[in-house]
């Protein structure tokens, strides 16, 4: 008893044996010199400090070196962005500040917080400082709270782990005041919710409440976003700012998004293989980047605030394995100025301007900055091969897929042995939309509003419950037999979202391209050309026929769906969200690679996807969805900057834009709540309970809102069709 | 992970020429992975001296399997019984011969088939979905309850003596794959929502040559070990029936039947049991061997990818 006591006494926290004392050294000394933010340069003393950070791990393969000297420093009420691709190491980082790394990680440097250094600590000795001090919020909501507990119960945890002797109703009113903070409606009787009663979006604003419970000094977010659907992602980064603002807390922001960083940070650090390979103030960082893969990166990234003038540029190559890093600059392999210098010596942060804070590491930095190299000079912008059929207007070019009020109900099934209906779910409730040859539509959505669903009735090539799809001038309600819908399968083909799943792991690249081919009865002969021509018409070698998937990286894999798709010579190509699993390096060379067939091979695609700056990019036309219903259809440029619908115009609004000056001034409309339920009965507008206009309209006007479904219409003031009684002026701008 | 850096990402792709493409049919590709391994090979060589054995032991042997020496019982290993005899005065090298024979018939042809059909049930089942699936599972509920030992001993007893073994296989194989087809099923639940296998729907691939190229293979490790394990298990459950005395049955013989023969004679006669129980830990180690080669050959992610990256 006496013993237990005596440890919960030592236990208490080991930042009181802190006396507050920081290593003043040029990584700090620059940083503060560092002022091209909204707050300027950092005051006062760091909480944290970070120097010569190396973390590996030993896996089959070898010695994984996944952090190789990080240094960094954060203040209160300041947001360090750390950007960079899947395995640059910046989660690996993360973690080794709240001390969460598995065992057999091997972590050298130091962590320093409050003058007291953690690295070396036992998982005892952290875990009084983790959720008191340092607070985490995971990037995937739906596996970071306990399915068994009460969000209530989670809550109070956290605080009576580090409190055990609060009161009981002093836990309940801290649970219910943080609730209401990070927004959640009617906090006092949620708190017996169950996790799976909330959204994602509302389970990670649970995380967050859970995280600023105890007031910590460091809240590290990784990727908190990244799983979340545009409109709610805008929620929650504006309900981590406003946990930052109460607690005062330094965050430290992980994200491969440079937009949201954009937004959100006021230093960045850029990582690539394990080291960082840039740092700046945001504005600085955005408006001089220095470092050629920070280039690359800003330059690869479609602009959604833009209308898409030029190609993307591509970043060559792959990022390297952890375990293999090349020697000297790791990026020497894929960068354009390399020379057979580059790959003798690993170059470290140096100032690039001596009288400012901002380093980059680059063996050719002093050429840079006395050229004054854009990323254009850098990487040269690739010609677009100019499609010889677009001459043609669009109506004069046939239609080769038409959609018109398509319905697709799900049976809601009861629990029991029978199973009965007991309602259904409307996943797709009218959607209309055509695609002439050549053409590129894209059809735009949150999760749950049906784009998938729309893919797989068209794909299946069936008669639908209701509406009617025709697919190259055959209506698929008349469609009788198996031969003729086969008939159909080779000018109609799909790619899907995630390369990993969909190529069969067991079989070698020749038998997956083979595969369509095989289907369609043709010879051996032919199968084996055009394999070949597949094979470089995606950019890949012949040579790797033999090889089996998981031998190649995620775009490659990405390619080699594509080359399946294009097997039979398809005349419609549907796309769910193809670019969506890979890195931004890897995504420019993708998109650039469609573009590039389309104009070819006179290609239709359906393109499905979430990302906004993506489909501004690729698209001539969009279909925004909502709820399984089209909202609005348009020319694709008319509908980003004369958005006619409201739903269209918050989507618009919610889109980080890479780039933040544009980004800090904008007005973002946040849009109340979450999507309400496809199952629910809607008599009127299916978007009435969370239009920003309706608060605005007459007590008339919003009943007919709520009475009356609108359909989609166009008028004179633009060619945008839309659904809505009450559309948007053609004056107001979306960005 | 031998991810390869060497393909260029290059975006302008203007190559039409196509042209033949140098490549190595699916077959050949196993068989090379395959082959490549040395542990297989030597399972397979193993294997195919024990077929040559129980094929032409007989052969080589001046006595046969059903012709006892009543001279010489209980005998050990001698230049005139070279394995040595059993109480009944039969050669134990012909009886293990001929015996290993029909081991390895019942052996592999039972687990085979049990596990092709328990997998094909089992996939199309999970494949099909909807009533199907129900009814399926309908059916495999209905036979799992089925005392098989039992029907199994009633059926082979009521066959003749020569053609016990044929009914023996039916017998195993009608009841054995019941279990692993509720397994297998379960297993191929999710790979049916894969990607690959709506992509293949949307190919106009036909549905049983989807379940032949994307169900099975994907399942292939667990069918594999299930069916060098099963070969043990119909050895063991043959040697069990056979003790009850409605397996094999004399003059016919099976190393079961064998083993049982020298286990009341182990103190007195070691080599009764010796002999056919090298034979048995030998069918089934080559077994296993050529299993693990035969898992890892079509697993793209094994050791077996032998140096395609360099």
């Amino acid at each position: 008893m006496m013993n237990a006591h005596k440890k919960n006494k030592q236990m208490d926290s080991i930042l009181t044996e802190g006396n507050g004392e920081i290593i003043h050294d040029d990584i700090l000394a620059n940083e503060l010199r560092e002022a091209h933010g909204p707050k300027g340069a950092p005051q006062g003393d760091p909480i944290m400090q970070v120097r010569d950070l190396h973390v590996s791990f030993a896996t089959e393969a070898g010695v994984c070196r996944a952090v190789r000297g990080v240094n960094f420093d954060l203040w209160r009420g300041r947001t360090l962005g750390i950007v960079g691709e899947s395995g640059s190491g910046k989660s690996v980082t993360a973690l080794s500040l709240i001390g969460l790394l598995d065992d057999n990680a091997k972590v050298e440097g130091s962590i320093r917080m409050n003058g007291v250094e953690l690295i070396g600590r036992s998982d005892e000795e952290m875990s009084t400082i983790r959720g008191e001090n340092i607070a985490m919020v995971f990037q995937d909501p739906l596996s970071a709270l306990t399915p068994m507990f009460t969000i209530g119960d989670q809550i109070a945890e956290s605080l009576l782990t580090h409190h055990p002797d609060m009161p009981k109703d002093k836990v309940h009113d801290r649970c219910v005041e943080l609730l209401g903070l990070v927004g959640i409606p009617q906090p006092e009787e949620r708190l017996k919710s169950f996790p799976h009663e909330f959204s994602g979006g509302m389970r990670q604003r649970v995380m967050i409440a859970i995280a600023i419970a105890n007031e910590p000094d460091v809240i590290i977010a990784d990727e908190p976003t990244t799983a979340l659907d545009v409109t709610i992602q805008a929620q929650i980064l504006e309900v981590l700012a406003k946990a930052q603002k109460e607690t005062g807390a330094a965050v430290v922001l992980i994200t491969h998004d440079l937009g949201v960083v954009a937004g959100a940070a006021d230093d960045i650090l850029v990582m690539y293989a394990g080291r960082p390979v840039e740092r700046a103030s945001i504005d600085d960082l955005f408006e001089k980047p220095s470092m050629p893969y920070t280039m690359g990166l800003l330059g690869a990234v479609p602009k959604p605030h833009v209308a898409a003038n030029q190609r993307l540029v591509p970043i060559q190559g792959n990022p390297p394995s952890l375990v293999d890093i090349p020697s000297g600059c790791p990026f020497s392999p894929r960068c354009p100025l390399a020379t057979p210098e580059c790959s003798l010596e690993e170059p470290n942060l140096e100032p690039v301007d001596d009288s400012q804070g901002h380093l980059a590491s680059c063996r050719r930095l002093k050429e840079i900055v006395d050229k004054d190299l854009k990323y254009t000079d850098v990487f040269p912008i690739p010609d677009a091969v100019r499609p010889q059929w677009a001459e043609m207007p669009r109506d004069q070019r046939p239609v080769t897929l038409d959609v018109e009020h398509l319905v697709k109900h799900f049976p809601l099934k009861g629990g029991g042995m029978f199973r009965r209906t007991v309602g259904k779910v409307a996943a797709v409730d009218d959607v209309t939309f055509s695609i002439r040859q050549g053409e590129t539509l894209a059809l735009v959505g949150e999760s749950g509003s049906g784009k998938s669903t729309t893919l797989m009735e068209i794909m299946n090539l069936m008669k639908p419950e209701a509406g009617r799809i025709t697919v190259l001038g055959h209506d698929l309600a008349e469609i009788k037999n198996r031969a003729e819908r086969k008939e159909l399968r080779k000018d109609l083909q799909i790619i899907f979202q995630d390369p990993m799943s969909s190529l069969d792991p067991r079989m070698p690249i020749y038998d997956v391209l083979a595969e369509p081919l095989r289907a369609q009865h043709w010879n051996k002969d032919d199968i084996n050309h055009r394999v070949g021509e597949l094979m470089e018409l995606v950019g890949l070698n012949p040579d790797y026929v033999d090889r089996f998937p998981s031998q190649f990286s995620g775009g490659q894999r990405q390619r080699i769906s594509i080359a399946r798709a294009l097997a039979t010579d398809p005349k419609v190509l549907l796309l769910d969200e193809p670019i969506a699993s890979l890195d931004v390096s890897i995504q420019a060379g993708v998109i650039n690679l469609l573009e590039d067939l389309q104009a070819k091979l006179k290609i239709s695609y359906l393109f499905v996807a979430h990302d906004l700056a993506v489909i501004r990019h690729i698209s001539d036309r969009v279909a925004v969805m909502y709820l399984g219903q089209v909202v609005e259809l348009g020319e694709t440029q008319e509908v980003f900057t004369h958005p006619r619908h409201p739903y269209t115009k918050a989507l618009l609004s919610a889109i980080p834009v890479p780039d933040p000056k544009i980004e800090r001034t904008r007005s973002r409309i946040i849009l109340s709540g979450d999507m309400p339920s496809p199952a629910e009965n809607f008599a009127g507008c299916r978007f009435a309970s969370r239009c920003p206009i309706k608060p605005t309209l007459s007590e008339e006007q919003r009943k007919m809102c709520e009475s009356k479904r609108p359909v989609l219409t166009g008028d004179e003031l633009n060619d945008t069709q839309f659904a809505c009684h009450f559309p948007l002026d053609v004056d107001e701008a979306a960005f | 992970m031998t991810e390869n850096n060497t393909v260029s990402n290059d975006s302008s792709t203007t190559a039409e020429s196509g042209g033949e493409v140098k490549h190595l049919s699916y077959g050949t590709l196993i068989a090379r992975r395959f082959f490549r391994q040395k542990s297989a090979v030597a399972g397979v060589v193993i294997f195919i001296l024990l077929l040559l054995f129980a094929l032409f032991g007989g052969k080589i042997c001046k006595w046969s399997y059903d012709d006892p020496d009543f001279m010489s019982i209980s005998e050990p290993p001698s230049a005139e019984h070279w394995l040595g005899t059993d109480p009944g005065g039969l050669d134990l090298f012909a009886l293990i011969s001929h015996g290993l024979g029909k081991s390895m018939l019942i052996g592999i042809i039972t687990s085979v088939a049990t596990m092709t059909i328990a997998a094909l049930y089992g996939t199309a089942i999970a494949f099909f979905g909807g009533w199907i699936e129900r009814v399926g599972m309908w059916i495999l509920d209905m036979l799992l309850v089925i005392p098989s030992f039992l029907l199994v001993a009633m059926i082979v007893r009521a066959a003749n003596a020569k053609a016990g073994w044929i009914w023996l296989i039916i017998g195993l194989t009608a009841f054995g794959w019941v279990g692993y087809a509720r397994i297998i099923r379960t297993m191929a639940l999710s790979l049916r929502e894969r990607d690959y296998i709506k992509a293949a729907r949307f190919m106009g691939v036909g549905s049983f040559k989807i379940i032949l190229r994307h169900l099975v293979p994907n399942l292939a490790s667990m069918i594999i070990i299930n069916t060098v394990l099963g070969v043990v298990n119909a050895v063991a459950s043959e040697t069990a029936l056979s003790y009850l005395g409605v397996g094999i049955k004399l003059p016919d013989t099976s190393l079961g039947l064998i083993l049982q023969t020298g286990a009341s004679t182990t103190q007195t006669a070691p080599w009764i049991v010796v002999f056919p129980s090298v034979a048995l830990v030998l069918l089934t180690f080559s077994m296993q061997l050529i299993g693990d080669g035969l898992r890892d050959a079509l697993d793209p992610n094994s050791a077996a990818n032998g140096q395609v990256n360099a």
